[in-house]
């Protein structure tokens, strides 16, 4: 892993052309020799160039809201709500973690869909992870392992709604090691869906004992003040 | 309208949170459309016109003041009305209407941008919608803000440094994955490169 690491940053700092004279000329010499860096190479220059148009439509989709913020004034209330969202996805992105991963117990020699499932959850592999988190809870829909991690998941995805909906499971479940977590994270939900009230409420009702209690505090604060 | 002067505006497009460059982005735009879409349809464009010029040289200004140290040597709207000019008149040339510019001059040179066919734009779409927003932000944040991974700590709620490099680099994997399973691969590799 730690040679990957390298590797991606050396490439990187020669793409945006931040290596110095010397340090650029042993690089190429390095690439010469290398097929599979070169390989690496043309990945990174391909991943670099797909993330920089998004990176721009995503810029352009702002100016057009601030263009129909100041142009159609009669329109405006959508607008200020756009930038009302921009800033609560920057407070979503600030708290919002993926909780630690889960290892997996190898016992059998055949991997089951749950570990597959949370293999792909360690990976980050989020979409796969939710697929089959929800082949699982087709036959047990109580489990509240599967629904917290099938719907960390679907946050992740930017699906609060679904998400919304297993923790919200979980805690009607009662009596599971998973509830205090499914707090915080359907408040991390509500959050992402933009119901400000429904989060606040949610947070408001994480208790002194909840280990999120502090942070919950934190957020609140910051909700309260827009 | 309360004046902001340029070099706040720099400074908060170049280090500020997503609050601070919202806040620039807009006032720059209050302060220079106007001007530029008066151009624009005095010399046979549309206001449709001058909003994707104006788009466009706002979004040049913002890259090059990320990623290429740029020095003004003229104010920000100076330097927008420049480049939306020049875009504007390259593009008139470009449709043969050029009829009656006769001071055509490149003065402040920018990138043409490349232009991204809406089917790319697509598969585009459709390979983000696959990962998670975490990692866009990330990733986004590096790439095309080209901030450094302590400010992307920041930014995103990361601790450390070292977590957001692990993190971009589990991301690229990922969108490295998506794009590879992906049967619009090529589209992508021939449009975006």
């Amino acid at each position: 892993m730690k040679e990957e690491y390298k590797n991606l940053e050396q490439i990187d700092n020669y793409l945006s052309g931040k290596l110095s004279r010397k340090e650029k000329k042993t690089f190429e010499e390095l690439l010469s020799n290398d097929t599979g860096l070169r390989k690496e190479l043309e990945q990174i220059r391909l991943l670099k160039n797909i993330i920089k148009v998004k990176g721009r439509e995503e810029l352009k989709n702002r100016l057009n809201n601030i263009h129909d913020k100041i142009l159609n004034k009669k329109i405006s209330e959508p607008s200020r709500k756009s930038s009302l969202n921009e800033l609560l996805d920057s407070i979503f992105y600030k708290y919002f973690n993926v909780y630690e991963s889960l290892s997996v117990a190898r016992s059998s020699k055949k991997e089951s869909i749950y570990d597959l499932a949370i293999k792909a959850y360690n990976e980050e592999n989020y979409s796969k992870a939710v697929k089959l988190f929800k082949k699982i809870l087709k036959d047990s829909q109580k489990n509240p392992s599967v629904l917290f991690y099938c719907g960390i998941s679907l946050l992740e995805l930017g699906k609060h709604n679904e998400a919304k909906n297993k923790f919200m499971k979980i805690i009607k479940l009662s009596d599971n090691p998973f509830i205090e977590k499914a707090e915080w994270y359907l408040g991390l939900s509500y959050l992402k869906g933009y119901n400000v009230d429904k989060a606040i409420k949610v947070f408001e009702g994480i208790d002194k004992d909840n280990s999120d209690y502090r942070t919950a505090r934190n957020i609140l604060k910051k909700l309260k003040d827009i | 309208v309360r004046i902001i002067n340029d070099t706040k505006l720099v400074i908060n497009l170049k280090r500020g949170n997503e609050k601070e460059v919202n806040n620039s982005l807009e006032y720059l735009y209050k302060l220079n459309f106007p001007v530029i879409e008066r151009f624009i349809t005095a010399n046979s464009g549309s206001s449709e016109d001058a909003k994707d010029v104006f788009q466009d040289a706002l979004i040049a200004f913002y890259q090059n003041l990320k990623h290429k140290d740029l020095v003004l040597t003229c104010s920000i709207s100076t330097y927008l009305y420049s480049v939306s000019r020049n875009l504007w008149l390259k593009k008139l040339k470009r449709s043969k209407n050029l009829t009656k510019i006769e001071d055509f001059e490149d003065f402040i040179a920018v990138d043409d941008e490349e232009q991204v066919s809406k089917e790319a734009l697509k598969v585009l779409e459709s390979v983000f919608s696959e990962i998670s927003e975490k990692c866009i932000k990330v990733l986004t944040y590096f790439y095309f803000d080209n901030l450094s991974m302590k400010e992307i700590g920041r930014l995103t709620g990361y601790k450390s440094e070292q977590a957001v490099k692990n993190k971009k680099y589990k991301c690229m994997q990922e969108l490295l994955r998506i794009i590879s399973s992906s049967r619009n691969e090529l589209i992508l590799r021939e449009l975006i490169s």
